[in-house]
C-alpha cells in the first residue's frame, strides 16, 4: 500500500475517532444562557454546558472571561443582594443511574475580589428553590412552589448552608406541617431573645410561619399556625417584618405579620419561657386594622418623651393607615389622602430637614405610594406622630400611577428615590429632602438600572438599541447606542478603578457592548461577540 | 360592629389566668409570667369556671361546668412537670355556678337562681352535684354525688373543716353532710326564728310577702328597682334601697358576679333581691340572717338548727361580718346606729349587743375591715341612697374612734383594702349640666387622717380588683364605644396610672404569684391585658389577643447541630 493510499485511510480514522469523543456540550445551543451582574463583572450562567462565565471588564472597554464549573441541571441561580456572590443550585443527574452522575448542590462563587474563589456545597436531595441571606452568612434551599424535583419529595425539607465554610456539609431540616409547604424564607438581623441575640430564620408556608435559630440548629423550631382550630378560614401570609436589636432589652424582639383576605395584623413578642429547654415564648397578638393591610413595617413614632414602637399598616381599602401598639393591641387610625399600598421608612434619608423631621429625633417618616396595578398616583410622606396624626401627611404630586420605587445606594445620594412609572412613559426623580419629583421622559418603555456605587441610573429599552445615563448630579441623560439589541445592562466595577457598563445582547452565543459607565459614548464602546463560543 | 368574646370571664390560680371558650370547647390558660398560653380540651361549652385552692402548693387547678355536655372538667396543672391534666365529672343540668370548699377539697356545681332570666316558678334548680375533687392523701375520692336542697339557692357555704355545706334556699337553710361515705342532705333549718307576733315571717308564705310588698312599696321594692343615681325620699325608701341582700362588702346596686374574674367585683345596675341577708361565721357554727323591714336578727345554729332572735329598735338595713367571726355589725340607718353583735355570745344572751349612734351621718351600710396583724379594726360606714358625699371609719380598735370623711360625690360602692388601711370608693354620679364626667372613684385612706383623692373618668366604672397585699387596686372603665380604661391605684402615692385597653373590659383581676394584674376584654378571639404591677411606668402592659392561635404555638424537636 502507498503512502498516498494509506493517507486517506488514516485522515478518515482520525475524522471518525474525533466525532465520536465529541463532547455533548458542543450540541446544546446556548439561547438560554442567564446574565446576573455583581459588584466585579457580569456571571453568565449557562446551564447546558454546566459552567458559569465570569466576564470582567478591563480598561479601554476590553473585557476578561473566566469559567467555572457549576452543578448539573440549574435550578435556581441568584446574587447576594451586594453583589458579591452567586449561588447557583442544581438539582444534579437525579435520580442518579450511574456513579459518576452528580449529586444535587449548590454552587457559590465568591466575586467579592476580581479573583472569584468557586465552592461547592453537596446535598442528598434535589431542591428548585434557594433564598439567600443578606448578609451573607447562610443560604437555604427549599422545595417552594416549583415543580417537584423528584418521584416523592418532602416539600417541608430544608437545606442549610453556612457560607462561612465554604464546602461544608449542610443541615437538612425537615420543619413541622400542618399542610402548608414553605413559600417564603426571611433571615432576620440578630434579634435580642430572652437568651442572648440569635438570628432567626422565618419561614413562610401557606398557612402558618415556623421560626428556625440559625445560630443554634439544635433548637427546636417553633411552628405557628395562622388558623385557629375553630375556623375554616385559612389565613396566608403575606409579609413579615421584624423589630428589636436593642442589646440591653431581653424583651425586644418582636415579628409582625400581615395576611392575605385577612384584616388582622399578627404580632409576636418572643418573651421568656418558663421551659428552660425553649429560648422564648412567642406571645400572640392579633390586631384587627379594619381591612386587609397591603403593606406593614415597625415603626418610632414621636409624641412622647422616648419613641414608641408600633406597627404601621396601611388599608388601602379604607384609605387610611393603622398605627398599631404591638404591645397592647390600640390602634390609632390615620386618615390618608390616597389608598396607598407601599411604605418605605425614609427615616435617614430626610435626616435634618427641617421641615419633614419632627422635634422627636428618633421619630420615623415613611413614603407612601402605590405599586402594582393601581390607579392612584403620587406619593406622600408620612411623620410617624401619634398625637397628631392629622398633620403629618405631606403628598407630592406624581402624574402617573407608580410600577415600582427604586432605591439610590451608595452615599452621596441616598436621599433619592427613582419611581417607575406604570405606562412605562418615563420615570421621575424624587428628592426626599426637598419632596421635587423630577420628571424624565423616554419615547419607549424603559427600563431602570441604578448603579450599585449610587451615582447614576441607566435606563434602556429592552429589545431596543438605545440607552441612557442620567448622573444623578444633574439629571442630566447621556445617549448612547449599541448595535444589537440589548437584553440587560450592569454597572460593574473594574480592577483598575473606574466603572463600565456592560450590555449584553442575547445573539447567537452571547455578546456583550462595553461602555466607560462614567464617560459613556458610542464612538468609544467596545462590542465583543460569541462570548460562549468555546467549551468549558 | 358589635364583636361578642368566645370567652367567658377569666378566673386567676396564683400564676395562671384560666378562661373558657364555650364556641372551641376548650380551656385556655395563660402564664401571666411568660404569657404563653396554652388550650386544654374541656366538655361541649365549657363556660363557668372556678379558681381551685390547692394546699400542696404543687399544682395550680381550675374546674368549669359545660353547659351544653352537662358535665365539668377539672383541669389540673402540675407545676413541677408543667404537664397539664384534665378529668371528667358529672354537673346538673342547669348549673351555673361553683361552691369550692376552703382547701379546695369539694367543688359543687349549682344553680345560682339569681342568675337566670325569668325562671318559671316550677323551676326550683334544688339539684347540686358533689365532687370529691381533692381527697386527702391515701384516701379514695367519693364518687360524685347528687343532693337536693331547698328551693332556689342562692349561696352557698362551707364549715371551715370542709364535713358540711350549707344552701340558703327559699326554703331555708339545706346542710350537706359531707363526712360521709357519699355527700348527703341531713337537715334543713328555718331562716327565722317564730314568734307569736311575727306575722310577717318570710317563710310563711310567698304570697304573703308579696301582699305586704303591696302594702309597702317601698319597703318592699327589690334593691334592682331604685334606679342608679336615684334620689329616694324618706327615710323607709331609703331603708329599703339601702337594704342589700347580697355579700356584705358588695354595693346595694352592685354584685357580685360569679362570672367575674376571682378577687374582682362587677358593678352591674341592678341585683338580685328577694332573698334573705344570710352570712355564715367562718367556722361554720351560726348563719346570721337579716331579712328586709323586720327590726331583727335571726342567728340559726347550723348544728342543731336551733334560731335565736336578737330584736331590735329599727329594721336593719345591712348586716356584716368582721374577717374574724368575733362579731357582726348590723346598721339601723332609721337611727344612724350601729348595732354590734359579739359572737358567739349573742346567742346566749340576745341582749348582750351594743349600740353606737353615728351623729348627724346618714348611715345604711358597714363593711368590717381588719388588719389582724395590727389589731386594727375599723368598721366603714356609708350610704349607697341620696346625695350623700360623706363616710364614717368607726374604729373599734386599738382604740374606739369616730372619724367622718369627706368625699364630693355620693357613694356607690366601697372596697376596702386588706390591710384595711385604704379603701377605693366608687361614686355614684348624677349627671347634670355642672359634670362631664361619666365616672368617678376616690380612693381613701381609712387607717390616717389624710384626704380623699377623687378621680374622675370618662367613661363609666365598671369593675374593681384588689391587691391581696392591699397595696393596689385595678379599675375598669367604659363606655362600650371607644373608652376603655384600666387605672392602676398605688395606694401608698394615691396615684393612678392609666391604661387604654384595646377592646372592652369584660372583668378585672390580679394573679398573685406573678404580680400581675389582668384585664379581660369583649374580643371574639379572647384578649386579656396584663399589668405588671411592679413596674412603675406606663409601659407595663401587655395584651394577647387570639388564644386558641396562641395556643397552637408547637416547638418542634430540633435539629442538627
Amino acid at each position: 500500500m502507498s503512502r498516498l493510499s494509506i493517507a486517506p485511510a488514516l485522515a478518515a480514522l482520525f475524522l471518525l475517532c474525533a466525532c465520536g469523543s465529541r463532547n455533548g456540550y458542543w450540541d446544546y445551543p446556548v439561547a438560554n444562557a442567564t446574565s446576573y451582574g455583581l459588584k466585579n463583572g457580569v456571571a453568565l450562567v449557562d446551564d447546558a454546558d454546566h459552567r458559569v462565565m465570569m466576564v470582567t471588564a478591563l480598561d479601554d472597554q476590553q473585557v476578561q472571561t473566566r469559567t467555572f464549573a457549576i452543578g448539573h441541571n440549574a435550578a435556581s441561580t441568584t446574587t447576594s443582594p451586594d453583589g458579591t456572590h452567586l449561588f447557583v443550585l442544581s438539582t444534579g443527574d437525579w435520580p442518579r443511574r450511574t456513579s459518576k452522575d452528580e449529586f444535587p448542590s449548590l454552587t457559590v462563587i465568591d466575586a467579592s475580589t476580581f479573583d472569584f474563589h468557586p465552592a461547592r456545597y453537596e446535598m442528598t436531595e434535589p431542591l428548585a428553590n434557594l433564598a439567600v441571606d443578606p448578609l451573607g452568612r447562610w443560604a437555604v434551599a427549599y422545595a417552594g412552589a416549583a415543580a417537584t424535583t423528584s418521584f416523592v419529595q418532602n416539600a417541608n425539607e430544608i437545606v442549610v448552608f453556612d457560607l462561612s465554610t465554604p464546602g461544608a456539609t449542610p443541615v437538612s431540616r425537615t420543619i413541622r406541617s400542618y399542610g402548608g409547604t414553605p413559600q417564603e424564607l426571611i433571615f432576620t438581623p440578630k434579634l435580642q431573645l430572652p437568651t442572648g441575640q440569635r438570628r432567626l430564620l422565618i419561614i413562610e408556608t401557606n398557612i402558618d410561619i415556623t421560626f428556625v435559630d440559625l445560630d443554634d440548629m439544635s433548637q427546636p423550631e417553633v411552628t405557628i399556625p395562622l388558623t385557629s382550630g375553630t375556623s375554616a378560614q385559612q389565613v396566608t401570609p403575606a409579609g413579615v417584618v421584624v423589630d428589636g436589636f436593642d442589646p440591653t432589652n431581653p424583651l425586644d424582639a418582636r415579628i409582625a405579620l400581615r395576611a392575605n383576605d385577612n384584616t388582622n395584623v399578627f404580632t409576636w413578642l418572643l418573651g421568656p419561657s418558663s421551659d428552660p429547654s425553649q429560648e422564648y415564648t412567642p406571645v400572640l397578638n392579633v390586631i384587627p386594622v379594619g381591612g386587609v393591610p397591603s403593606d406593614i413595617a415597625f415603626v418610632r413614632t414621636g409624641g412622647g418623651a422616648s419613641p414608641l414602637l408600633r406597627v404601621a399598616a396601611l388599608v388601602p381599602t379604607k384609605s387610611n393607615a393603622v398605627l398599631a401598639d404591638p404591645d397592647t393591641a390600640i390602634t390609632t387610625p390615620v386618615a390618608l389622602p390616597a389608598p396607598y399600598s407601599n411604605l418605605s421608612l425614609v427615616t435617614t434619608m430626610v435626616a435634618g430637614d427641617m421641615n419633614m423631621a419632627p422635634s422627636a429625633a428618633a421619630t420615623d417618616v415613611a413614603m407612601l405610594w402605590n405599586g402594582g396595578p393601581s390607579s392612584a398616583t403620587g406619593v406622600a410622606f408620612w411623620v410617624l406622630t401619634v398625637d397628631q396624626p392629622y398633620r403629618s401627611i405631606q403628598s407630592v404630586p406624581v402624574q402617573q400611577p407608580i410600577e415600582t420605587v427604586h432605591d439610590v445606594g451608595g452615599s452621596l445620594y441616598q436621599d433619592l428615590k427613582v419611581l417607575e412609572m406604570q405606562n412605562g412613559s418615563g420615570f421621575f426623580v424624587l428628592d426626599l429632602k426637598s419632596r421635587t419629583a423630577s420628571p424624565l421622559e423616554t419615547m419607549s418603555r424603559a427600563s431602570i438600572l441604578i448603579a450599585p456605587d449610587g451615582n447614576r441610573l441607566w435606563a434602556f429599552a429592552h429589545g431596543g438599541v438605545d440607552l441612557a445615563k442620567v448622573d444623578f448630579s444633574n439629571l442630566n441623560p447621556v445617549p448612547v447606542r449599541t448595535e444589537p439589541p440589548i437584553e440587560s445592562v450592569y454597572d460593574v466595577a473594574r480592577p483598575t478603578a473606574g466603572r463600565s457598563l456592560i450590555a449584553i445582547h442575547k445573539l447567537g452565543t452571547l455578546g456583550a457592548t462595553i461602555f466607560d459607565a462614567l464617560n459613556p459614548d458610542t464612538a468609544t464602546s467596545r462590542r465583543v461577540t460569541a462570548l460562549l463560543l468555546e467549551g468549558p | 360592629m358589635k364583636v361578642e368574646s368566645d370567652y367567658q370571664s377569666p378566673v386567676a390560680t396564683g400564676q395562671f389566668v384560666w378562661t373558657a371558650n364555650p364556641t372551641s370547647g376548650r380551656v385556655a390558660y395563660i402564664d401571666a409570667k411568660s404569657f404563653a398560653v396554652q388550650t386544654a380540651p374541656a366538655g361541649d361549652g365549657p363556660t363557668y369556671l372556678a379558681a381551685v385552692p390547692d394546699p400542696s402548693g404543687t399544682s395550680e387547678t381550675a374546674i368549669v361546668i359545660n353547659v351544653r355536655s352537662h358535665d365539668s372538667t377539672l383541669l389540673r396543672h402540675d407545676s413541677a412537670t408543667g404537664v397539664t391534666t384534665t378529668a371528667q365529672y358529672p354537673s346538673t343540668a342547669d348549673a351555673n355556678s361553683w361552691a369550692i370548699s376552703p382547701k379546695g377539697r369539694w367543688a359543687i356545681a349549682w344553680t345560682d337562681a339569681t342568675k337566670v332570666m325569668n325562671p318559671d316558678p316550677t323551676q326550683g334548680f334544688q339539684e347540686m352535684k358533689v365532687l370529691d375533687i381533692n381527697p386527702p392523701p391515701n384516701v379514695p375520692p367519693l364518687l360524685p354525688g347528687t343532693v337536693v336542697v331547698g328551693y332556689r339557692p342562692s349561696e352557698l357555704a362551707f364549715s371551715s373543716d370542709e364535713t358540711r355545706a350549707f344552701a340558703v334556699t327559699q326554703d331555708g337553710i339545706t346542710v350537706i353532710d359531707l363526712s360521709g361515705s357519699a355527700p348527703i342532705v341531713t337537715k334543713n333549718f328555718p331562716l327565722y326564728a317564730p314568734t307569736a307576733n311575727d306575722l310577717t315571717a318570710p317563710d310563711a308564705a310567698a304570697s304573703d310577702t308579696a301582699a305586704s310588698d303591696a302594702a309597702a312599696p317601698d319597703a318592699a321594692l327589690p334593691d334592682s328597682a331604685v334606679p342608679e343615681g336615684a334620689t329616694a325620699e324618706g327615710a323607709a325608701a331609703d331603708a329599703a334601697a339601702e337594704d342589700s341582700s347580697s355579700d356584705a362588702s358588695a354595693p346595694e346596686d352592685a354584685t357580685v358576679d360569679a362570672g367575674a374574674a376571682e378577687g374582682s367585683v362587677i358593678i352591674q345596675g341592678s341585683a338580685p333581691s328577694g332573698m334573705p341577708d344570710v352570712s355564715f361565721t367562718t367556722d361554720g357554727a351560726y348563719a346570721l340572717v337579716r331579712q328586709s323591714g323586720i327590726p331583727a336578727i335571726t342567728i340559726v345554729s347550723l348544728k342543731d338548727g336551733s334560731t335565736t332572735r336578737v330584736d331590735l329598735p329599727s329594721s336593719p338595713t345591712d348586716l356584716a361580718l368582721a374577717p374574724d367571726g368575733t362579731f357582726a355589725v348590723a346598721v339601723l340607718r332609721d337611727l344612724s346606729t350601729v348595732v354590734i353583735l359579739p359572737l358567739p355570745g349573742i346567742v346566749n344572751d340576745p341582749s348582750s349587743f351594743r349600740m353606737k349612734q353615728i351623729p348627724g351621718q346618714t348611715i345604711g351600710r358597714a363593711i368590717v375591715a381588719e388588719d389582724a396583724t395590727k389589731q386594727q379594726v375599723n368598721v366603714l360606714l356609708f350610704t349607697t341612697v341620696g346625695n350623700v358625699d360623706g363616710m364614717t371609719v368607726f374604729t373599734l380598735q386599738p382604740t374606739e374612734s369616730i372619724r367622718n370623711i369627706t368625699l364630693y360625690a355620693p357613694v356607690l360602692a366601697v372596697f376596702p383594702t386588706s390591710d384595711a388601711k385604704n379603701a377605693i370608693v366608687l361614686h355614684n354620679l348624677i349627671p347634670g349640666p355642672n359634670t362631664s364626667a361619666k365616672g368617678a372613684y376616690s380612693i381613701v385612706p381609712i387607717s390616717s387622717s389624710l384626704p380623699a383623692t377623687i378621680v374622675s373618668s370618662k367613661a363609666p366604672l365598671t369593675a374593681v380588683a384588689l391587691d391581696p397585699s392591699g397595696s393596689r387596686a385595678l379599675i375598669t372603665m367604659s363606655d362600650d364605644m371607644a373608652i376603655f380604661e384600666v387605672d392602676v391605684v398605688q395606694m401608698q402615692s394615691r396615684a393612678p396610672t392609666p391604661y387604654m385597653l384595646a377592646s372592652p373590659p369584660t372583668a378585672v383581676g390580679i394573679a398573685a404569684a406573678a404580680d400581675m394584674g389582668f384585664v379581660a376584654q369583649n374580643y371574639t378571639d379572647g384578649r386579656i391585658t396584663f399589668i405588671d404591677l411592679t413596674a412603675t411606668d406606663a409601659g407595663a402592659a401587655r395584651t394577647i389577643t387570639g388564644f386558641e392561635l396562641g395556643a397552637r404555638v408547637v416547638q418542634g424537636e430540633g435539629g442538627t447541630p
